[in-house]
């Protein structure tokens, strides 16, 4: 299990559905738009990757989900950031920002010597 | 919080899956429509715009079989899976399962029949209204070391109305009354009890009522029937209420009968309750001591609130009277089980331990079955299974195991409570409560769970972590060791309870030893009790002789007499005697008296030293077998005319007399100066665990109450003597009762029950224990041997001598064995003294029985150990190297 979601680790990809909430709810055709448009198409999901993500954040009480109609009549499930998800996004933002940082620390060190 | 979520998430979804399926299958259809549509606006073709959203999307069942494995209820359905693949593995090593599931059911059935007790004696309420609020008082006299004394009638009466912390207040006392009329005359217990008590106690009359204040204030006749009594006697006539019955050759009106379950008091309960009624002589003082006083605490009362509060209530009241009590205040259920908890928590204790031994030896076995399953647990977890998953799947199996081991466990404890009520102590209160009941099954549920993880988890934890990774030489040792672990701590737990059980033992053969200070073997016993309406005691014996007047043998003096000459002249009778108050069994009149002697200076008063009060017959030491130390015993010359005789006992003569001769001192009682004429033996009147107290015993034609117990020696058969005794006693007198003819050696064997008891349950329990020890060193050992049949193929091909081998086996069996003993020992010496109150003369960590106890154990496990190692020396060395 897992293999398609090619490059993404798990964890990433968890926490980009959960950025992608952080503004307003959306169904899981929008948060794959969403990330893709955001990381300017680099980032292109097997968009069904997305569900089994989607139901264990759900799960693990990090997200909500209820169903809505969308504006061209049709029923959807949203899914929203719960308060646990929101302090679980700024928590994980701060860990990649320390990590990524180093990585660039250590990868620019390479190359200046 | 997390976990509790995701378990509810987990438990939901098995009913929520239908809709979760279809909420799926929605929304993939609608995130392929979306993307459709997306791309029918780029442009593409319909039938393209959806093949490259379905491509977009990715593999289509393969999602929804990663999505549907988020929210499927996993823990439920393995469990059902783990439960059946469970009961498959055991049925197929049907072996292993069998010997596992006797162990547990050995240990788990004696955990839950001790439990049963426990939880019937020592944890269950009173059955009386809010019990917890139910005290005993007591009067306490320090100076002469009386920590808990029956309080005398003044006492209670001020107690009840001067004190401030209890709600109400009342007391009973025994007496007893010969019912005649319809049927055999009869010898009923009827019990004195003030018409509080039933509202202390929070109970009322099933059939009519108990007593008014006024009726008692009265003094009335009238008595309230307990329900057994009612039924046996009356054969459960309702309409007895409001009749009255012959009592004594009284008048008694029954006003009611009491509900089934009522017992009281708990050990003792009487067949009827009567008002309490006080002569006027104990109400003069504060001496005649009669009472058992029963309060109900005032709301928000604690004991030691109203302890503080009656101790300074008793001073207050003594301190301008005679008697200088304190009072004492006990929980109502503390009081009445104080005599049997440590006993019962010791066995408790022990079934515990026994129980331990048995998961040890489960454990042993699943670690050794382990070895074979290595195949198994790699091929499950080569199929994709976690270690966690087959953890949970190696503890379910445990849990099965245990729950069987538990559901036989229950036949196992059926059956032993059967004989354990049997034999049970009579002193045990509320046996007949003792059953298996909701409390019990849960908590042999509790115990199967706790037995399964302890014996589950170390082997789950070996087996499953071992699989993946070959095991390597270091693993195989530490499971080597974890195994001598085992063993160790089995012999240990074993000795420790062997050592206990020892100690019980010596103690009990030491009770049974005992010199009681009298001869119980071919005695038979008979309560006769004399009405006072016919046989009206002399009020001439408690007072100083009045001048001028010569006293007559009193009517129940004279009757006594009459049998005495009746039964000493039937052939086949030894000797005839009478006593006030039987060793064994002090029930009726038993009392003390403080002693004043005749030409000393009078001590202060409240503490004079007090002596028991006893009156026999001539031939009473001669039936009991009561050695006579100095002087003489009576004789028929001292009459009521004659010279006031006393006879003491060694332990008074020794506090009392100490470097003089007793013989000649006189000694004043009720106002006459009594002639010490003998010194007897002492008896152990209140059993063997109570020193014996300064007796005076006066002669029966000088002094009487209204009741004695007849004492016969003689060889005859004692149904045969108890028929010769009744007739005698009719042929006097045919309105007599006869009551309670038991042979002196049953009082005997009674009085030592409880440490007969305790010693015959450690005994069977240490005896479990050990076999169960030697079983797991068996198991163990014959194990190592299967592991090293190549190293000892080796050795013997390389020359080894069969005796090498043997020795290379029992050496590591004996040591093994060695350290558990060495840790066990260290153990019972720490532990043992928990029973120190529970032994008799014999110390808690006696030398001697310890020794016993390692040597017994040492012997056994050697044993245990030769069998595998004999087995091991007769391995052909060809087979042995072919092997593996």
């Amino acid at each position: 299990m897992g293999k398609d979601r090619g490059d993404l680790l798990q964890g990433t990809l968890d926490m980009l559905v959960l950025k992608a909430l952080q503004l307003e709810p959306m169904h899981g055709w929008g948060i794959t738009e969403r990330i893709e448009q955001w990381s300017e198409s680099v980032l292109q999901l097997g968009q069904g990757t997305l569900y089994p993500a989607l139901y264990r954040l759900e799960r693990q009480g990090l997200i909500d989900s209820e169903w809505r109609i969308t504006a061209n009549n049709r029923r959807a499930r949203y899914y929203s950031l719960t308060r646990a998800g929101r302090r679980h996004l700024s928590d994980e933002l701060v860990q990649w920002r320390r990590m990524s940082r180093a990585v660039n620390l250590v990868l620019d060190a390479t190359l200046e010597n | 919080m997390g976990w509790m979520r995701e378990s509810w998430h987990r438990v939901t979804s098995l009913w929520r899956r239908d809709a979760l399926e279809r909420g799926l299958a929605e929304e993939v259809r609608f995130h392929i429509d979306q993307q459709t549509e997306k791309n029918l606006a780029r442009g593409m073709t319909p039938a393209e715009a959806r093949r490259q959203a379905l491509i977009r999307f990715g593999g289509l069942e393969r999602i929804k079989e990663d999505t549907r494995d988020e929210f499927r209820p996993a823990l439920f359905e393995d469990f059902l899976r783990d439960l059946r693949y469970g009961a498959r593995a055991l049925w197929r090593a049907p072996g292993f399962t069998l010997v596992a599931t006797i162990t547990l059911a050995l240990g788990i059935g004696a955990n839950t029949a001790i439990f049963s007790v426990v939880n019937a004696v020592l944890l269950k309420p009173l059955t009386y209204s809010d019990p917890d609020r139910l005290v005993f008082v007591w009067e306490r006299h320090v100076a002469i070391g009386k920590d808990r004394d029956l309080v005398a009638p003044p006492n209670y009466l001020d107690w009840k109305r001067q004190n401030a912390v209890f709600a109400d207040m009342g007391a009973y006392r025994f007496g007893g009354f010969t019912l005649t009329g319809a049927g055999v005359p009869e010898s009923v217990t009827a019990i004195s009890v003030s018409s509080s008590l039933f509202r202390v106690l929070g109970v009322e009359a099933m059939l009519g009522r108990t007593f008014s204040d006024e009726e008692e204030a009265r003094r009335d006749r009238a008595v309230v029937l307990r329900h057994e009594f009612w039924q046996r006697r009356f054969g459960g006539d309702r309409s007895i209420v409001g009749r009255s019955i012959t009592l004594n050759g009284a008048a008694f009106t029954v006003v009611g009968v009491m509900p089934p379950h009522f017992r009281f008091p708990e050990g003792n309960p009487g067949d009827l309750y009567s008002p309490l009624v006080f002569t006027p002589n104990e109400l003069r003082g504060r001496r005649l001591h009669s009472l058992t006083v029963l309060a109900r605490l005032k709301d928000g009362v604690t004991i030691d609130n109203a302890a503080a509060n009656m101790t300074a209530l008793a001073q207050a009241i003594a301190a301008g009277e005679t008697s200088n009590p304190d009072a004492v205040v006990i929980g109502a259920h503390d009081l009445l089980v104080e005599d049997v908890r440590l006993g019962l928590l010791v066995l408790l204790g022990t079934v515990a331990f026994v129980l331990l031994i048995a998961c040890a030896n489960v454990a042993n076995l699943l670690l050794v079955r382990a070895s074979s399953r290595r195949g198994e647990m790699a091929m499950r977890s080569a199929l994709g299974a976690g270690r966690r998953r087959l953890i949970r799947q190696l503890l379910t199996e445990s849990m099965l195991l245990s729950m069987i081991g538990a559901a036989l466990g229950m036949l196992v404890a059926w059956s032993v409570l059967g004989v354990l009520i049997r034999i049970s102590p009579p002193g045990l209160p509320r046996v007949d409560q003792v059953g298996i009941d909701p409390s019990v099954l849960l908590f042999v549920t509790a115990v199967a769970l706790l037995a399964g993880l302890a014996f589950g988890t170390a082997p789950a934890l070996q087996v499953s972590g071992a699989n993946l990774v070959e095991a390597t030489q270091e693993s195989r040792v530490r499971r080597q060791r974890g195994r001598a672990a085992l063993v160790v701590a089995e012999v240990a737990l074993s000795l420790m309870l062997l050592a206990g059980a020892g100690l019980m033992i010596r103690s009990f053969i030491n009770v049974q030893n005992l010199d009681l200070g009298f001869e119980a073997d071919n005695v038979l016993t008979a309560q006769v009790s004399l009405p006072a309406s016919r046989y009206p005691v002399d009020p001439g014996q408690y007072r100083p002789p009045a001048p001028g007047v010569t006293p007559q043998l009193s009517k129940p003096s004279a009757f006594y007499v009459r049998l005495m000459e009746s039964l000493a002249a039937t052939p086949g009778i030894e000797a005839a005697g009478g006593v006030s108050s039987l060793p064994l069994n002090p029930v009726g009149i038993d009392f003390d008296m403080p002693v004043i002697v005749e030409g000393r200076p009078a001590p202060r008063v409240g503490e004079e030293p007090q002596a028991d009060f006893r009156i026999a017959t001539p031939d009473y030491f001669r039936a009991m077998r009561i050695p006579l130390q100095r002087g003489r015993l009576f004789t028929d010359f001292d009459g009521p005319d004659a010279n006031p005789v006393l006879i003491i006992n060694d332990t008074m003569a020794k506090q009392m007399f100490p470097g003089e001769d007793p013989i000649g001192k006189r000694v004043v009682l009720y106002g006459k100066a009594r002639e010490i004429i003998g010194v007897v033996a002492s008896v152990k009147h209140h059993g063997f665990s109570r020193d014996a107290r300064p007796e005076m015993i006066v002669p029966g034609r000088q002094f009487t109450l209204g009741g004695m117990t007849v004492v016969v020696r003689s060889t005859l058969d004692p149904a045969v003597l108890a028929a010769t005794v009744t007739r005698a006693v009719h042929a006097i007198d045919p309105e007599l009762p006869v009551s309670r003819v038991i042979a002196m050696k049953d009082f005997q064997s009674a009085s030592v029950a409880q440490p007969r008891f305790t010693a015959l349950l450690l005994a069977g329990f240490a005896l479990v224990a050990v076999l169960l020890a030697l079983i797991g060193v068996y198991g163990v050992m014959a194990y190592v041997v299967s592991q090293r049949t190549r190293e000892i193929g080796v050795r013997m091909a390389l020359g080894a001598e069969r005796p090498d081998v043997v020795w290379m086996v029992v050496r590591h069996g004996v040591a093994l064995a060695g350290l558990g003993i060495a840790v066990g020992l260290a153990g019972a010496a720490a532990g043992t003294r928990v029973m120190e109150r529970l032994l008799f003369d014999v110390s808690a960590t006696d030398p001697m029985t310890f020794a016993a106890a390692a040597v017994a154990l040492a012997i056994a496990s050697v044993l245990a150990t030769c069998v595998p190692a004999w087995r091991a020396a007769r391995v052909a060395p060809v087979t042995a190297l072919r092997c593996e």
